[in-house]
């Protein structure tokens, strides 16, 4: 499978976004070029769990007020610092759900679509895609956002256990019980 | 939790529409209205004056 590269980034680049953050903790004007290196990702990581827009511009924009006023809390653990937004976009996201301000959404497209049903079923006919649908809105929200990590933005595992705080290998072995569940789900489904 | 909706192929911004949105200024002028608010004595009067009215309410009734 392949997987987002963008994570993956070399020890350079790591220590210029390093000094960059140091810099930032005192002066956070020297925030800049973190903001705009990060905003669309985190926007595009937002904007693929809600329904509207708008909605998910002012949680990116949340998430950046909140990452700055938390940057001195920020400790440096070798991975990009993406990690730490994306934990705090994840945390923000679900503030906007309970606070009703944001619906849950899935977005998906047609060719993970195939993909996933190519995995868990036999043929790939019409009615096997809307049954993954409903199969997917009836996983519970932390299998649903494995799924949606590993298989349709296809992040690693180990980003996604820094995203999750989970081990590489945790992140792993819960991935795959969500996807075992996924296809319990689908055939049950199949019977009704 | 909001029910859950699903979009297939839904359209996605293009990466100069997302851009357009970002306001550093902005960032920096959120950043520190939320810093002033955390400093302000009328925060933590508030606060202090809130939890207190909250005790007595509850004990009282």
């Amino acid at each position: 499978m392949a997987t987002n590269f963008a994570y993956h980034q070399n020890a350079l680049v790591l220590q210029e976004e390093l000094t960059i953050i140091e810099k930032a903790k005192r002066n956070p004007q020297f925030f800049a070029p973190i903001y705009k290196k990060y905003y669309e990702a985190i926007f595009r990581y937002i904007y693929k769990r809600v329904d509207e827009q708008e909605t998910a511009f002012d949680i990116t924009s949340n998430v950046f007020v909140k990452a700055l006023a938390a940057l001195n809390k920020f400790e440096f653990r070798g991975v990009p610092f993406s990690s730490w937004l994306f934990r705090i976009a994840k945390s923000e996201l679900y503030q906007s759900f309970r606070d009703k301000k944001a619906k849950r959404t899935i977005n998906i497209d047609l060719v993970t679509i195939v993909q996933i049903v190519d995995e868990i079923a036999d043929d790939q006919s019409e009615e096997n895609r809307q049954k993954l649908l409903t199969s997917l809105s009836m996983l519970k929200e932390n299998e649903l956002q494995l799924i949606e990590m590993r298989f349709f933005e296809k992040r690693s595992f180990r980003e996604i256990g820094e995203i999750l705080d989970l081990t590489e290998n945790n992140a792993k072995v819960k991935t795959f019980r969500a996807l075992a569940k996924l296809k319990k789900k689908f055939n049950l489904h199949k019977y009704e | 939790m909001n029910k859950i909706k699903i979009t297939v192929n839904r359209a996605e911004p293009s990466t100069k529409e997302v851009l357009q949105k970002q306001n550093f200024d902005e960032l920096i002028r959120q950043y520190n209205f939320s810093k002033s608010m955390l400093r302000s004595p009328w925060f933590y009067g508030a606060i202090g004056f809130s939890g207190k009215l909250g005790f007595i309410l509850l004990s009282n009734f």
